[in-house]
């Protein structure tokens, strides 16, 4: 079927899986699961580091996700929806836990953590380069907004409007947060040196 | 691709392209990075310094165990087969055992009583990539068949109709690989489209016939009855064509479009018909008659246009009778009673001659 190997077709895969797992097909809800799954997994221990925790709010998302499933809008892009969905449940899970706080408030300082290659470099080697050391300071106090930022655009290759729209900011509050991180690295040229070291 | 020579560290650390260059991600075959950087020596700190960047913030992916995953998703699979929901903290491995069961229970029962495509669909979908009921023409002959909306279809043998599960929602949409007659039913709050490959054929209600053969050169798309909109696209026509690449046929064009150079022909159909027009139309008597009035009558019989140059004609005068020939043979004996000629042109006949005295 030549006829539909066309890079938009396959595009549309997912608005396909979709609409078959809207209309309940159990076999759409388990090809979604196996994609999607390792993702937001590997997404939700950035915000909790405990992994049995965020394997139970996964757990209820997708079923919550299933029993709403006629409900749910049409999507453009499903990663990026399920992204937004999860990370709006996982806060709001964390918030409960501290019941007092207000979710906003939450929001502001919830946690995120990623851990970036050269850190390891860093930390298995000991290196103790000073220039090194100093990257290694800058990196731990990029803001958590900036190591989502990151994370979403180069780990999961993400455009700019969507990683806004995952983390409820502006589009060029996103713009800006990578491009303020690239632009501090960037003067740090000797990063040069590191990267001579993975060639 | 010279936009690259712009570029700052920046944009080089976002650019996907040079991104998969740097973490190997690239065939071995793409030596675009290489070549363009012989090609600007002097931007040789530049990129390093944005693969250092783009090496030093790889993140660490967390390690995770494939079966732990499956057996998260089996869970979440066991809790939604039977509509209820289980609050994780009551789920236990008995629970999990039960439920299994249950699931299992269910499907047989549910593979029983219902019609096991249903079940099935949406893997075998996957497999052959598509969504739609498919009706495979491998006999002999015209295979007839009518659509939920009342179009009829006769798909040629060798052809490949699929229907799109939610045809009739909001659009009817099919996919055709061969050849077919449709004669769509009208509903112009619904259009009809025809993807064939590249091509999309789009009607409100008309008759027309589309041969799509993987192994041909072209898609033609030729009309009988009705107006029918050609352009270039396939799923999603609305947000991509530009009106460019989008043509009008009327009945007996006939919209050719080469899949090499992915171009859009209008042209006539091998064999125009008559419409259905009035009767008075389908009388080809003509004695003395001026050829104005005969290209007139022909127009109007097959709705196809006739061009030609009314003042050097003026004196030009036709008698014959015609009857079962067909336009052509038409054009051909009008044409060589006053020495003139004529071509096809984006679906048009154009008459050329030197006029009569």
């Amino acid at each position: 079927m030549a006829l539909l190997v066309s890079d938009k077709i396959l595009v549309s895969e997912e608005e396909i899986l979709w609409q078959a797992f809207k209309a309940g097909d159990r076999n759409a809800f388990s090809q979604l699961l196996k994609t999607y799954y390792p993702i937001l997994l590997s997404y939700g221990v950035r915000f909790q580091q405990e992994k049995d925790y965020v394997k139970d709010c996964l757990h209820d998302f997708f079923v919550e996700l299933w029993n709403r499933r006629e409900n749910l809008d049409d999507v453009q892009c499903l990663k990026a929806y399920l992204l937004q969905s999860f990370r709006r449940r996982i806060l709001r899970e964390k918030s409960k836990d501290k019941w007092f706080r207000e979710i906003a408030d939450l929001d502001q300082e919830y946690c995120f953590e990623v851990q970036f290659n050269i850190e390891t470099y860093l930390i298995e080697n000991e290196v103790k380069h000073e220039h090194l050391q100093k990257l290694h300071t800058y990196l731990k106090k990029l803001s958590k907004r900036e190591q989502e930022v990151i994370y979403l655009r180069f780990y999961e290759e993400l455009d700019y409007a969507k990683i806004a729209d995952i983390m409820s900011i502006k589009n060029h509050s996103a713009v800006n947060l990578v491009h303020e991180a690239l632009k501090h690295l960037r003067n740090h040229w000797f990063l040069v040196v590191f990267a001579s070291l993975f060639n | 691709m010279d936009h690259y020579s712009q570029f700052t560290v920046e944009d080089f650390v976002q650019d996907i392209y040079f991104r998969n260059w740097v973490l190997d991600k690239l065939s071995s075959e793409d030596k675009f990075w290489e070549n363009w950087l012989s090609a600007h020596p002097g931007k040789y700190e530049l990129i390093e310094q944005a693969k250092a960047i783009i090496i030093a913030l790889e993140i660490k992916g967390i390690p995770i165990d494939p079966d732990e995953i499956s057996e998260e998703i089996d869970k979440i699979l066991a809790d939604t087969s039977s509509g209820r929901v289980i609050p994780f903290y009551r789920r236990s491995g008995f629970q999990m055992v039960a439920s299994i069961a249950l699931l299992i229970g269910l499907s047989i029962v549910f593979l029983r009583n219902y019609q096991p495509q249903l079940l099935s669909a949406f893997t075998e979908n996957l497999v052959k990539n598509t969504k739609e009921e498919k009706v495979v023409n491998d006999t002999n002959r015209p295979m007839q068949m009518q659509l939920s909306d009342g179009t009829s279809v006769t798909l040629e043998k060798n052809s490949v109709l699929r229907i799109s599960k939610d045809f009739g929602n909001i659009q009817r949409e099919v996919f055709l690989s061969g050849e077919a007659f449709f004669k769509v039913s009208r509903d112009p709050e619904r259009p009809f489209l025809v993807h064939t490959g590249k091509l999309t054929t789009k009607v409100l209600g008309t008759s027309f016939r589309i041969k799509a053969y993987d192994s041909d050169k072209n898609i033609s798309v030729s009309v009988r009855t009705g107006k029918v909109t050609v352009f270039k696209g396939t799923e999603k026509p609305e947000t991509t064509r530009t009106f460019s690449e989008e043509i009008i046929l009327l009945p007996n064009q006939r919209g050719v479009f080469e899949k090499e150079q992915e171009k859009l022909v209008k042209t006539l159909v091998d064999q125009p018909v008559l419409l259905n027009t009035p009767v008075k139309f389908q009388h080809f008597e003509f004695e003395e008659t001026p050829v104005g009035v005969v290209f007139n009558t022909l127009e109007k019989s097959y709705g196809v246009k006739i061009n030609y140059d009314a003042e050097q004609l003026n004196r030009c005068t036709f008698t014959a009778s015609l009857r079962e020939e067909s336009l052509y043979e038409k054009l051909d004996i009008i044409c060589e009673t006053m020495q003139a000629h004529y071509e096809i042109a984006d679906g048009q006949i154009m008459i050329y001659g030197k006029g009569c005295n």
